[in-house]
């Protein structure tokens, strides 16, 4: 592999990050709607779908740039929310998870001078 | 039924993300002498295929609007599109679901996230082992 292309992969990484992080703002209003709508099983169904497919994406891509832990942590929260279960300890479960996903992606951020 | 013969000439990537296309088209140059083609959605690609008619097309599975597995299934309906082998994309790669994207017309599942200095080895791969006849 060339140099050229190392560089141009890490030029799109680099702005892959800055989306990503940017769409991660998204996860925390999730959680919480998800918290207060716990008891409302249909009205959960949207939140979890959409932090899902969130993660789905992020999983999906992080590993390709070489973010590896990123894609690891969307992979746990993405499995969490196909679940979709929504008693205490999966609530608490996936905000850690989701929480884990963003400080990923911050440390992925700051060794790319993004963050 | 033989081995493929013919090399590679023209493939169609479909994916909604813009830095994943800009990945794989960068990973797909690679190969040489090979075309490559992508865009941002199934509507868009059925509207480019006839035209492009490419050997192969990459489908990302999960997209907006028509998915992977629907762009298939309308490429499978129209008689000038039928025979164009589709191989998808997906970070859903475990062994159900695979059988499933084969069982719907997938001649191949790559899994994401894939490795960007590999991909275009295994694309080769996938199209010299496919049988053709």
């Amino acid at each position: 592999m060339d140099e050229r292309m190392k560089l141009q992969l890490q030029q799109i990484g680099t702005r892959y990050l800055r989306r990503t992080l940017e769409e991660l703002e998204e996860l925390p209003p999730l959680v919480a709607e998800l918290r207060r709508r716990s008891g409302e099983a249909l009205a959960a169904v949207a939140p979890m779908k959409r932090i899902e497919g969130l993660a789905h994406r992020i999983y999906g891509s992080g590993a390709m740039f070489g973010f590896e832990e990123l894609s690891a942590r969307a992979h746990d929260l993405e499995q969490l929310a196909a679940a979709g279960k929504l008693d205490a300890q999966c609530l608490r479960q996936l905000s850690a998870c989701a929480d884990a996903l963003q400080d990923a992606a911050r440390t992925a951020g700051r060794s790319r001078g993004v963050v | 039924m033989t081995r493929n013969p013919a090399p590679l000439r023209t493939i169609l990537y479909v994916d909604d993300e813009p830095d994943i296309r800009e990945v794989v088209h960068m990973s797909l140059c690679l190969i040489e002498q090979l075309e490559v083609h992508t865009c941002d959605s199934g509507a868009h690609a059925l509207e480019l295929l006839p035209r492009l008619m490419p050997d192969l097309v990459l489908l990302d599975v999960m997209m907006p609007g028509m998915d992977g597995p629907t762009t298939l299934q309308r490429m499978r309906d129209d008689a000038a599109l039928v025979r164009i082998p589709v191989v998808f994309m997906t970070a859903k790669a475990m062994p159900q679901e695979v059988e499933r994207f084969r069982a719907l017309g997938a001649v191949a599942v790559i899994a994401k996230p894939f490795d960007p200095m590999r991909l275009g080895q295994q694309v080769v791969q996938i199209w010299e082992a496919m049988e053709h006849g």
